[in-house]
């Protein structure tokens, strides 16, 4: 009805400014939620770019035999305290069967054969703003999944964490791991 | 029967709505009652008057003219008014028919005088710089982003060393992936107490327990243990 093209056009010139203001709000917030935060996202949380260098992360693994019988503790354990408490005072023998430093890199995974048949596998997720690793380690005989399918540990460098139970030559194997630094201690 | 309900009576039989015998009975009323004549006599007149109303405003409505005049913007100040395009019942009518005019007008003068384009822009500029305001900094989004998404692989891995002595092969069966349940105290970028933390296990058919064996120090060190039923 031509009466009422008046109206419509002073409705429109109206809220041409609002269409305008919220064009610049739909812009903003899209603006904010992309661009923005991957020009501000820290360098040490970024991914890494295809073929980018990085380095390898020393990791040692101490393969421990452990046995309820009475007998020798390996020297090099004795200075390890977590190996004096429960569960592991349970034990009255300790060898040392390897004791081997790994080199896992990003996208790169370092395996470590067991005695017992088994594969030991350690995985780099990540480093942490704070300095501590996160790494997944996997435990399991070639192309299965029987015994450990995954874990993962976040750990500062130099402090370790184990890994117990497998059964082996009539004992209970202990693995020992410690990223980030060489030489275990306490 | 009242007035006002004789006269309502008369409107509707004037619009023929009413039938039968109430119309019998109202025409034989109407018939007999003089009163009721005059006032259905004033009826009758009314309604010619508003009929003759409507014709002339049909006939005086030109509406290609209007929208020309509209689209050319001739209605500046001082013009003459259009043609009336709709009958004016009342003054009451008439007033609210200048005054909605007068507004029109003042909106286009003032998109005319180009004040539009600016107000406008500024509102946008203002409304993306509050947004800009309140955005969060990099490492909050950062930090929801690592909450909600568990998806993630390979990052920067800095070591301040190359291993030396014994390495074992490395493969590229990489299972990389973060985990659920991540700390925001790592992705907030705050230190935390240094140990070991087992954050997450996939027992798959075994079982397992995991122990914190307390150290003197107050330290504390992870073990898994998973019975191995081999």
């Amino acid at each position: 009805m031509p009466q009422f093209q008046p109206t419509i056009r002073a409705f429109g010139r109206f809220f041409m400014p609002v269409a305008f203001f919220v064009f610049g709000l739909a812009v903003a917030g899209f603006g904010g939620t992309h661009s923005g935060v991957r020009a501000q996202a820290p360098a040490d949380v970024r991914r890494p770019e295809t073929g980018q260098a990085t380095r390898p992360l020393p990791t040692e693994v101490l393969v421990i035999l452990a046995r309820s019988e009475p007998g020798a503790m390996a020297p090099q354990l004795q200075e390890i305290e977590a190996l004096r408490k429960p569960p592991f005072n349970a034990f009255k023998s300790m060898e040392v069967l390897r004791k081997v430093e790994l080199a896992p890199q990003p996208g790169k995974d370092a395996t470590l054969d067991l005695p017992n048949g088994r594969k030991l596998k350690i995985a780099i997720l990540e480093r942490q703003p704070g300095g501590k690793y996160k790494v997944r380690l996997a435990i399991n005989k070639p192309d299965a999944q029987d015994y450990l399918p995954g874990m993962v540990v976040v750990a500062s460098p130099g402090e370790p964490f184990f890994i117990a139970g497998q059964k082996h030559a009539g004992g209970t194997l202990v693995i020992g791991v410690q990223v980030g630094a060489r030489g275990m201690r306490r | 029967m009242g007035e006002a309900v004789e006269r309502e009576w008369l409107q509707r039989l004037l619009d023929g709505e009413v039938d039968g015998a109430a119309r019998q009975e109202l025409e034989a009323r109407l018939a007999q009652d003089p009163e009721a004549q005059v006032e259905w006599r004033r009826l009758v007149q009314l309604r010619e008057l508003m009929l003759q109303q409507r014709e002339a405003a049909l006939v005086a409505l030109d509406s290609e003219a209007l929208f020309a005049r509209i689209t050319a913007g001739l209605e500046a100040e001082g013009a003459a008014p259009p043609q009336a395009v709709t009958p004016q019942v009342s003054a009451a009518g008439a007033g609210r028919q200048r005054s909605s005019r007068r507004g029109l007008r003042g909106w286009q003068r003032w998109f005319r005088d180009g004040f539009a384009l600016p107000v406008g822009g500024a509102v946008v500029a203002l409304g993306a710089l509050w947004l800009w305001v309140q955005q969060p900094s990099a490492t909050e989004l950062e930090r929801m982003r690592r909450a909600g998404q568990h998806g993630t692989s390979e990052y920067v891995v800095e070591a301040d060393s190359v291993p030396k002595g014994q390495k074992a092969d490395s493969d590229t069966d990489s299972e990389l992936r973060a985990v659920p349940g991540e700390e925001l105290a790592a992705a907030s970028g705050i230190a935390g107490p240094a140990g070991a933390e087992v954050v997450q296990v996939e027992f798959g058919v075994t079982t397992g327990t995991v122990f914190e064996i307390a150290l003197a120090s107050g330290r504390s060190v992870p073990v898994l243990w998973i019975n191995d039923e081999d």
